[in-house]
């Protein structure tokens, strides 16, 4: 809630998949160890989090908080193991125009009261999340199946997707309105794309004010959400999949502030927390080898509004760029937790991670130079940035470089985060702007598209550009992955080079873990593979 | 003529407190003469005074202070400690401390004083008024005060500041007025309804003397002694609340300098490690309202003529 | 006096509704320079507009008058008004009930200003008598420096000093510690304990107590002075009534009449230092739910909790100024 309560804010798009996918190239490897030959079963522990928008539907789950419990409760079609799909509640995921999809499922799945997770589980599940009236939060993640359309405004024509269609108990065929080749990846958002049963459908009420959601993952709600305090799960013993969980017990404690986590940590009450990054020498020092530091899936950026007349000259938009000490921020900022972004796709996303900037290393000589010849900048620069997400420190850092590169003052506009997408939503910002974006499933186009198209809801830039558009929708619809990684990178190099956003940094996540429990691993963005955790009795 | 209970009073306390003193005795001065005469001698008055003198020198001509650019400021030096030519270290961007701490008292003595001396003004007014005449003059006054007083300070800040669109000093300050008045209005009406019963104000009244005059002549040197001391307070609180409205993320617009901001700025590395982040701000901030409240003390114990 | 309680009972009318009306006005002014608070709900991700217009209508912020700055939107009012005449307080953007989530943590937040007043009372009075009756000797001295301590280190900073130094080392210390009563672990505990409602909010009610503390003790010693020096002290003193008797009996009753004023005026003010406190020892209480509220635009909430913050606050003042009559009888009503 205050200030430093990272959690709060940490609205946005989500962090879904398995780091271990090395797609960048790098090793992502967390894992805690060779371990896993003593693996002890049962026991519980305890990791923090902050306190959930919501846990049914699942569909209306589009936070980090809420997905590190949903994940828990839900088992989702497909999943990611190294760089590879695999497939969990699918038997396959199949198309041959990247248009008409076939979804097969396995049927030995059924939900924590029995019921099976058969076709009509999501089909059922789905139309719920696309139905306008219902205001499900992963309502965007339907947008591109066929029907869509008709089902938003204030009396839809339609309560069904006429792109979802059954064809056997476990079979059935979505129909999207263009090609997208990246449609098995966007399932791994287990969140938006989950299975409901009948029974909690029938009672969406009952389900979501119980506290109780009846989900098909490896642990079920011991007891009724206790708000602001705790979530308990328990391991379901009659769980079908091959992920099954190791511990009986898992307690999510809720916090309102992440650093006081840690001190909860420091005084022998919490196994797995994420310290804040003042806290990562201390957290070093007291959790000794037991920690892990990885590459996440956030990508912090400043936005530069190109209806902003200064900003409308490309020179000005690199120099800024060029004047920006990144890994001396990412040091003393962010306690080393991060990479300088040399472009716009995480690298922990396959194709991503490249450098493709020829604008991002430090060179206040060039920058001067560039602004020069563009004419300069205004008197007075106006930062903008949201409050309460600890942000506020690395902005004011790079307004003082750039004063001291260009001899401009600065001023930081600080909005509560409601007001601040508002007025990026009208275009009511006057200078560069900060945000950020997780993704919610490990494809570039997840980077790509929601930010830079034109009209989107995250361009806030006002940036437009058909050419790059055109080289995206190419990924798309590309037969085969290496040929849409290479389109998706041409239209990156375009972007970069108009620089609507000044990359800052790719983040890492931080977390270390108690004695009590070994196998902790970091699954891809910002998820602790809940299941794989033991606990040493 | 109505002043000679007090005077009374005054002259008998004096021999039973201290003894008949030649220098303290001198019938001829003035109550404020007598008080300046016994603050100059004062050292609890003088040390803070000098304290706060140079304190608001720092606030008007901070380049008496110190020849560094506060904003000159190397990130590589982020949070690095004391060194020589750097007493206090540096802060979280790499700025000198001794030189941002000289600088941030402008904003901070600025809030401070103005706030103070605006809820004194309103507070002591409406108090006062309402006490005085009671009827529907105190009921007006103490509803609209309930009103203002239910209402979290935090609410109306975050709303009134995005509404101006300003976090300037002036905002922030307004700001705290408006809902900073009824603490001392509360104060002051109940000292009030007890000095306005004390025998020597029924005798001024007896004797025909006005409102006004009762009101300043009276009832406002014996009843506001709670309201100075809630007010040296008060300017402490003012600049803590600073700090704090900027912790909740609706504080001074950067990159402001001031002591709220430093402070606020550094507690979370402070606690993690760097304590030095917190030392010299909090320091000064802490020198500063102690020399308030002493100055705040001398000069109510001077002018209090029951206390001589 | 049984007329003037009666007569402040009706005075409590206006005093609500001219409280609901201000509280209305501030969210709705919120809504109409700050933009609609559903977008918010969504993040970064905005749904298609029809979605935010269907939950806008859900949650009446559709009214076209909310599209008007300045407009202080009657016609809500006059419906807010009736809904809650009818016991209904709506419910948060995540279909929570208020009465619900208020149940919920106004017994958190009740206890924790509970000791929190009974802390500032009990130790400011204390320290303040000490400072008093030993006037510009070395206690009264500590005294101040001890509360200038506490009212210029702002409360983010004092709740983190003590709970690192009392919940993680003291804490962990008497973890080890068998011969130690468990008690002693959940008053030393870094966090609020469900378990131990009571225990575990000592110290955060401390801390929460610290600021107002300064300022009782500090009143407690200047009332203590003057009276001291007042006539009727004199007089019982050359009555031959004792030092102990004089000062508990006669000075320290009419010196906490402005303490019992600050006290009683002190309860909004500690819900407003709750906000902070609540955060940093992750207490559920009615603090974090106003700032939550506010911060997100969840105006049901805002409202119906202020305007309860409102009822116990006015309750409190009433009974303070009846203190007033019981602890100073020259203190006419009429």
């Amino acid at each position: 809630m205050l200030k430093r309560s990272r959690f709060v804010v940490a609205l946005a798009g989500l962090a879904l998949l398995a780091s271990a996918c090395g797609g960048g190239g790098d090793d992502t490897d967390t894992s805690s160890g060779d371990s896993a030959g003593t693996t002890n079963e049962g026991g519980s522990f305890s990791i923090a989090i902050g306190e959930p928008h919501n846990l049914f539907p699942p569909q209306n789950c589009y936070a980090s908080e809420c997905s590190a419990v949903v994940n828990q409760l839900y088992t989702g079609l497909v999943e990611m193991e190294g760089d590879e799909l695999q497939y969990r509640v699918a038997e396959s995921v199949e198309s041959d125009d990247q248009i008409h999809w076939t979804i097969t499922l396995k049927d030995n799945w059924k939900f924590h009261n029995g019921e099976p997770v058969n076709a009509d589980a999501f089909i059922r599940a789905w139309n719920y999340a696309a139905y306008g009236p219902n205001a499900q939060n992963t309502t965007s993640f339907f947008s591109n199946i066929e029907g869509y359309d008709a089902m938003q405004g204030d009396n839809p024509k339609a309560k069904e997707l006429s792109g979802l269609k059954k064809v056997s108990d476990y079979e059935f065929e979505v129909t999207l309105t263009q090609p997208f080749s990246q449609f098995p990846y966007s399932l791994l958002y287990t969140p938006a794309f989950a299975p409901i049963s009948q029974d909690c459908l029938d009672n969406v009420k009952a389900c979501n004010e119980g506290e109780k959601p009846l989900g098909n993952g490896p642990y079920t709600m011991a007891e009724p959400w206790a708000h602001n305090d705790h979530i308990t799960l328990d391991k379901w013993a009659d769980y079908p999949g091959d992920d099954a969980a190791h511990a009986d017990q898992v307690n999510f404690q809720i916090y309102q502030q992440l650093e006081t986590a840690f001190r909860d940590y420091q005084a022998g009450n919490l196994d797995i927390v994420s310290p804040v990054p003042s806290q990562v020498p201390q957290a070093k020092q007291a959790a000794g080898d037991r920690v892990i530091q990885t590459e996440s899936s956030s990508f912090t950026y400043i936005g530069l509004p190109l209806y902003v007349d200064y900003l409308k000259d490309p020179k000005i938009r690199h120099a800024l760029s060029l004047a920006i000490d990144r890994q001396t921020i990412i040091d003393n900022l962010l306690s080393g937790l991060g990479k300088p972004a040399q472009s716009v796709v995480s690298p922990v996303v396959p194709g991503g991670g490249g450098d493709h900037c020829d604008y991002c290393e430090y060179d206040p000589e060039k920058a001067k130079q560039l602004v020069k010849e563009a004419g300069g900048l205004p008197d007075t620069v106006t930062l903008w940035v949201n409050s309460g997400a600890g942000n506020d420190e690395w902005v004011q850092a790079v307004g003082n470089m750039w004063r001291d590169t260009f001899g401009v003052d600065f001023k930081i506009k600080t909005l509560q985060f409601p007001e601040y997408l508002d007025t990026g939503n009208k275009h009511g910002f006057t200078g560069p702007y900060r945000l950020g974006w997780l993704m919610d499933y490990p494809s570039m186009y997840n980077y790509l598209q929601p930010i830079y198209f034109t009209d989107v809801p995250n361009n806030y830039m006002g940036y437009s550009n058909k050419e790059f558009e055109q080289l995206v929708r190419e990924g798309s619809a590309a037969s085969s992955q290496d040929e849409a990684l290479a389109k998706y990178t041409e239209a990156e190099e375009i972007l970069i080079e108009d620089m609507p956003v000044i990359p800052m940094y790719y983040g890492e996540a931080f977390y270390i873990y108690s004695e009590n429990v070994d196998n902790v691993e970091y699954d891809a963005l910002n998820r602790i593979d809940v299941s794989k955790v033991t606990v040493n009795q | 003529m109505t002043e000679r209970p007090m005077e009374a009073v005054a002259q008998e306390q004096r021999e039973v407190q201290d003894g008949p003193g030649p220098e303290d005795a001198q019938p001829g001065r003035s109550l404020w003469g007598d008080a300046v005469h016994e603050l100059i001698r004062n050292p609890l008055f003088i040390a803070p005074l000098l304290v706060v003198l140079a304190i608001v020198s720092m606030a008007i001509v901070p380049q008496l202070w110190t020849s560094v650019d506060p904003q000159a400021c190397q990130l590589a030096d982020s949070k690095q400690g004391p060194s020589p030519g750097h007493p206090f270290g540096f802060t979280v961007y790499g700025c000198d401390m001794y030189s941002q701490v000289v600088y941030g008292a402008r904003p901070d003595i600025i809030i401070a004083v103005v706030c103070t001396v605006g809820t004194m003004a309103i507070g002591v007014a409406l108090g006062t008024l309402a006490a005085y005449f009671g009827g529907w003059v105190d009921v007006l006054i103490s509803r609209l005060t309930d009103i203002f007083f239910g209402l979290p300070f935090i609410l109306a800040a975050l709303i009134l500041l995005s509404i101006v669109g300003s976090h300037s000093i002036w905002a922030l300050s307004a700001m705290l007025i408006l809902f900073g008045w009824t603490q001392m209005t509360r104060i002051m009406r109940g000292s009030v309804l007890e000095t306005k019963n004390r025998d020597y104000i029924e005798a001024a009244r007896a004797l025909g003397a006005k409102s006004p005059r009762i009101i300043f002549r009276h009832v406002l040197p014996n009843a506001i002694a709670p309201a100075i001391v809630i007010s040296t307070i008060a300017l402490g609180t003012f600049v803590s609340a600073e700090a704090s409205l900027t912790y909740l993320g609706v504080g001074l617009e950067r990159p402001t300098i001031s002591w709220g901001v430093l402070i606020s700025g550094g507690q979370e590395w402070a606690v993690a490690g760097h304590p030095h982040l917190l030392i010299a701000p909090c320091a000064f901030l802490i020198v500063t309202v102690l020399s308030f409240i002493l100055l705040g003390d001398a000069l109510r114990d001077a002018l209090d003529p029951k206390l001589r | 006096m049984g007329r003037y309680v009666l007569r402040r009972l009706l005075q409590f009318i206006p005093v609500l509704i001219g409280t609901l009306f201000l509280i209305h006005y501030l969210t709705t002014l919120g809504i109409q320079f700050t933009g609609n608070p559903v977008r918010a709900l969504f993040g970064v991700r905005q749904p298609p507009d029809s979605v935010i217009a269907a939950v806008s209508a859900k949650y009446h912020l559709n009214d076209p008058c909310l599209q008007q700055p300045g407009n202080p939107c009657f016609g809500l009012f006059v419906d807010r008004l009736a809904s809650y005449a009818r016991g209904d307080f709506g419910s948060d953007f995540r279909d929570q009930s208020v009465l619900d989530l208020l149940s919920r943590r106004w017994p958190v937040t009740g206890r924790l200003t509970l000791i929190a007043i009974v802390f500032e009372a009990v130790f400011g009075i204390l320290l303040g008598v000490l400072a008093g009756i030993k006037k510009d000797r070395f206690a009264d001295q500590g005294v101040k420096v001890l509360t200038v301590l506490l009212i210029s280190v702002p409360v983010f900073v004092l709740g983190v000093l003590v709970q690192l130094a009392l919940g993680v080392y003291v804490g962990n210390w008497i973890g080890g510690k068998e011969w130690l009563p468990d008690w002693t672990g959940e008053v030393f505990s870094v966090t609020f304990q469900g378990d131990h409602p009571w225990l575990s909010l000592i110290i955060p009610g401390m801390v929460l107590g610290a600021l107002s503390l300064a300022s009782i003790a500090r009143l407690t010693r200047t009332g203590l002075i003057e009276n001291l020096s007042s006539d009727y002290v004199r007089t019982a003193q050359a009555k031959g009534l004792t030092r102990k008797r004089v000062i508990g009996v006669h000075a320290l009753r009419n010196s906490l009449i402005p303490v019992a004023t600050y006290i009683g005026a002190d309860f909004g003010f500690l819900i407003g230092g709750a906000i902070i406190t609540e955060g940093i020892f992750n207490i559920p209480g009615v603090g974090g739910l106003v700032y939550q509220s506010i911060i997100g635009g969840v105006v049901p909430v805002t409202v119906a909790v202020v305007t309860i913050l409102v009822l116990i606050f006015l309750s409190f003042n009433l009974l303070v100024d009846i203190l007033y009559a019981v602890l100073d009888p020259r203190i006419r009503y009429d």
